[in-house]
């Protein structure tokens, strides 16, 4: 099957003294359409740096070698009015911090309005006011906000950290995109809440069968929804494959290092740093 | 009843009876009209030698818990004794007692450390403050350093300089300077990476053994309990729902709560059945649901828990629970994915010292 | 709010009241004669007075009294809103004071509405384009306007437009080409103010996360956006613009001395000259009127604006 987003020889640099300092190194990346491909690194490795990159977002660092590609459609050369089309119908992102996801001065019936409402300025929004509204409060029971006409009239700071990120999910998925990228949404979150949205992530992959990129430094929080899993480090991809063979046998040092940092528990008396 | 552990172990090196602490519900309400309860009646000992772990997510009263035993946070009922001795409100010979021969390990390692100290610097802090002279601190520095395996390299930079699990290590070496009787640890790996957690709990482990500390460790990270503890309680609203011994906890969580936390850890090898999903979140204090306050959640709820709050039930030796369904004779699911009927009540307290 | 509001009154009154005790110690310990201050500005001249005419003003005017009593004697006048006579005029402080005012206010006001009308453009260009030319450019003119003290400046412009080229008038007051001057003065510190306060906090609001989001989700039009961005820009702008009407009042003082408005700031530099009491009084009043004002002012409008903000 031929993938739906092809990532390939992707170089980025940030800017700096002489080329710059190198985030991103000749990394190859490759997603099918309706898997969860789980991408898993420490802090600094690049991934949240990738993320914009595919958004075509990751100013001030610069695109300077390799493709991506999205259906066939190449994203690297895109102007910035092509890009607006692309993004949100077809690839969004969701990001980690859910306070920072939302703007503190809006109340939250504004903020859905912008990603539910059909275009405004148009004359009809105003009349179809009633039938998004609906449609939303149903997508937001669906995720588990209850008494949502209620909760839309808050302002995000009134909204548990759970809540705001059922929310940030709920807006991604509205224009049912072909791609989703997931930026560590659960780092933020307890563990009864993380299952929770784990669990919400794989629900509403079947509803809307889009493919989706969770990014995680939790290698066990990929490998509980993950069909696939490309392990980076520094910039480029060390290992990728199925999951449960990713997990069973590692193949590269560093995945086996993350493998073995998911057990519980460890022998005391092992050998120290 | 409440739950202390048994008599003739020796004084517990920390003692916290029937603990309350209320907040108001306006913010700078002085006359406190309304209160909500943070922390509602909580009773542990730590005993020495002993790696006592509270588990719970945010919202339950952790952090509160460790600000009430530094002395942060004012309590509305309840005592502290540290080493027998009574720790009163506000400064004085038990309190004064108590924070000298406590030291804290934080959540954030380079937040934690001055900017503008070296590292080597940092470690000996606690020394400089009690009139230390410098012999006595080099040596100290060079003990720990061998024992931790720190290159001395590190001791020379500053802390935006190293990476969160070095400074960390820095951090633990500090505290362990001056040779604590209680080592309090609030959430020590949160701000690692997976390799430096795994690094840092196996530091932990062989400090504690060479050392013999005692320590409260406050953690949501079940990895590093199951590592650590030799007592685990669970912390949900301001309530101690369940304690016991590690392994007893590990192998027969009594509590629905428990339960579900051991299964959303995702540490393999932990929770072999099928993922519990809980609705909801913990709620906040204001909002404390009636009877028991993790009814709302419960998957194991029936009518009386949102009529009584549970009582304090013995389930197995020096393993207790509050629920209403422990000690009913029903089905609950174990660790090891057998399903076992939890002992009458009856027969568990006859075979036990009264409470 | 209404308590709010109460309890930020009584507070109020005892700033009032700290403002006007400490300003009466620094009279009283200022050097000089008052009565002797008092008759020359009265008469007309040193040569004018005698010795028993400045002794009929001491008694007169009570300026023989112990301090904490005149002090007090003052007081009890003004709870029953009742400022006194000027020393030199004999006329009542609050009609001089209601004559003078309003064309104060006008300087203030066309002063605020010129650096906003500046401020803000330059502001948002230089934010938006952080880094490039266009923003030097305005960082450079902010330092230079900040740095500009106002007396220097409007000696200059007199120099330039009054003196050399005869354009404008360079004193008095009379129509609008009377105003031009000393608005331009007191407005180029204010636009170099407001310009880097609004570079920032464009700056800020361009890189936050929510926006990053938002155009994650697919809601990139520049209109939305730019709503976003702006309102997070109207808390520290609007805090600056409201506290400049203050700043306003202070550089009246020497602007209105310079181009001789005759306004408030003019009013309170001949009455310190002459140890006028009571209009001193009655000014340092007013202006910590304004001042206590204005502070509530901003305080309920950032929980208005801010829904994080509550005023407890």
């Amino acid at each position: 099957m031929r993938p739906l987003l092809q990532v390939e020889n992707l170089e980025v640099v940030f800017p700096g003294p002489g080329q710059g300092t190198p985030v991103l190194d000749c990394l190859d990346l490759a997603l099918h359409p309706r898997e969860i491909l789980g991408l898993v690194g420490e802090s600094g490795c690049g991934k949240s740096v990738l993320a914009r990159t595919l958004l075509r977002l990751e100013a001030p660092a610069r695109i300077v070698a390799g493709s991506i590609r999205l259906a066939g459609v190449e994203l690297t050369g895109r102007s910035r009015r092509q890009m607006r089309s692309i993004r949100g119908r077809w690839i969004t992102l969701a990001i980690q911090n859910p306070d920072g996801a939302m703007d503190p001065l809006y109340p939250m019936a504004r903020q859905f309005r912008e990603v539910y409402a059909p275009a405004p300025g148009t004359f009809t929004w105003r009349k179809e006011k009633t039938a998004w509204q609906e449609h939303l409060f149903r997508r937001l029971r669906e995720v588990g906000i209850g008494s949502p006409e209620e909760r839309c009239r808050q302002y995000p700071h009134q909204w548990s950290r759970g809540m705001l990120q059922r929310a940030q999910l709920v807006m991604v998925f509205a224009a049912r995109p072909r791609v989703v990228i997931l930026d560590e949404i659960t780092s933020a979150l307890d563990s009864t809440v993380t299952l929770q949205i784990l669990g919400l992530i794989r629900r509403l992959r079947r509803q809307y069968g889009s493919a989706i990129i969770l990014i995680t430094h939790d290698l066990a929080v990929a490998g509980e929804i993950c069909d696939r899993i490309a392990v980076m480090c520094r910039g480029r991809i060390v290992e990728h494959g199925p999951a449960p063979e990713v997990l069973a046998r590692p193949k590269h040092p560093y995945t086996g290092m993350l493998v073995d940092g998911c057990r519980p528990g460890t022998d005391p008396s092992a050998g120290m740093v | 009843m409440s739950v202390v552990s048994e008599p003739g172990v020796g004084v517990p090196v920390l003692s916290l009876r029937e603990l309350s602490v209320l907040l108001p519900v306006r913010p700078g309400d002085i006359f406190r009209s309304r209160s909500v309860p943070v922390l509602n009646g909580v009773s542990l000992d730590v005993h020495a030698g002993e790696i006592f772990c509270l588990v719970g997510e945010s919202g339950a009263g952790k952090t509160t818990l460790l600000d009430v035993i530094l002395g942060f946070c004012v309590v509305q009922k309840g005592t502290i004794r540290f080493r027998g001795r009574q720790v009163e409100q506000g400064r004085g010979p038990g309190r004064l007692q108590l924070n000298r021969n406590t030291q804290v390990v934080f959540q954030d390692p380079v937040a934690s450390l001055s900017p503008f100290r070296p590292l080597g610097r940092s470690i000996v802090e606690p020394l400089q403050a009690r009139g230390a002279d410098r012999a006595e601190m080099r040596k100290t520095v060079r003990q720990l350093c061998r024992r931790m395996q720190i290159p001395r390299s590190l001791l020379r930079r500053r802390p935006s300089q190293v990476s969160a699990g070095q400074a960390q290590k820095i951090c633990i070496a500090r505290a362990l300077s001056t040779a604590p009787d209680l080592l309090l640890l609030d959430e020590p790996l949160s701000a690692l990476d997976n390799p430096a957690c795994q690094e840092t709990t196996m530091l932990l482990c062989r400090l504690q053994r060479e050392y013999g500390l005692t320590c409260l460790l406050v953690s949501h990270d079940l990895r590093l309990v199951r590592a650590m503890a030799t007592t685990v309680a669970v912390l949900y609203l301001g309530r101690i729902v369940e304690q016991g011994p590690a392994d007893s906890f590990f192998e027969r969580p009594a509590h629905p709560y428990s339960r579900a936390l051991l299964s959303s850890a995702l540490v393999p090898g932990l929770w072999p059945g099928q993922r519990i999903v809980l609705e909801g979140e913990m709620p906040s204090p204001l909002n404390a649901p009636a009877g028991c306050p993790f009814h709302p959640r419960c998957p194991e709820r029936y009518s009386r828990c949102s009529r009584m709050p549970p009582p304090l039930r013995h389930v197995r030796p020096n393993h207790f629970v509050r629920c209403h369904r422990a000690g009913q004779g029903s089905s609950v699911q174990t660790a090891t994915g057998h399903i076992a009927e939890l002992e009458c009540c009856e027969q568990l307290r006859s075979s036990q010292r009264p409470c | 709010m209404l308590k709010y509001v109460v309890r930020r009154t009584m507070c109020a009154g005892i700033v009032l009241f700290g403002a006007t005790l400490l300003t009466y110690a620094m009279m009283m310990l200022a050097p000089g004669d008052a009565a002797l201050e008092v008759a020359i500005a009265r008469y007309g001249g040193r040569t004018l007075v005698d010795r028993d005419t400045i002794h009929w003003i001491r008694k007169k005017e009570g300026l023989d009294d112990p301090l904490h009593l005149q002090y007090l004697h003052w007081l009890q006048h003004v709870v029953r809103l009742d400022l006194g006579n000027s020393l030199v005029d004999e006329e009542p402080v609050l009609d001089l004071i209601r004559t003078r005012l309003p064309r104060t206010a006008q300087l203030a006001g066309a002063a605020v509405v010129l650096s906003l009308l500046f401020s803000i453009p330059v502001g948002l260009l230089a934010g938006m384009r952080q880094g490039s030319w266009l923003d030097s450019l305005g960082c450079a003119l902010s330092v230079v306007g900040i740095s500009m003290p106002n007396y220097w400046l409007g000696l200059l412009l007199i120099l330039v437009f009054s003196v050399q080229l005869h354009w404008l008038p360079g004193f008095g007051r009379g129509d609008w080409r009377h105003m031009v001057l000393p608005v331009l003065t007191l407005a180029t510190a204010l636009t170099a103010y407001t310009a880097r306060v609004l570079r920032s906090a464009v700056i800020e609001a361009l890189q936050s996360e929510h926006l990053l989001a938002l155009r994650a989700r697919g809601v990139d039009s520049r209109l939305t956006l730019g709503r976003h961005v702006l309102r997070s820009c109207l808390i520290p702008v609007g805090t600056i613009v409201a506290l400049e009407f203050g700043m306003v009042l202070e550089g009246a003082v020497i602007t209105e001395t310079i181009f001789a408005w005759p306004g408030i700031g003019d009013l309170l530099v001949t009455a310190v000259g002459n140890r006028d009491y009571p209009l001193i009084q009655g000014l340092v009043l007013l202006s910590a009127t304004t001042f206590v004002v204005l502070n509530l002012l901003v305080d309920i409008g950032y929980c208005l604006l801010d829904p994080r903000v509550s005023l407890s």
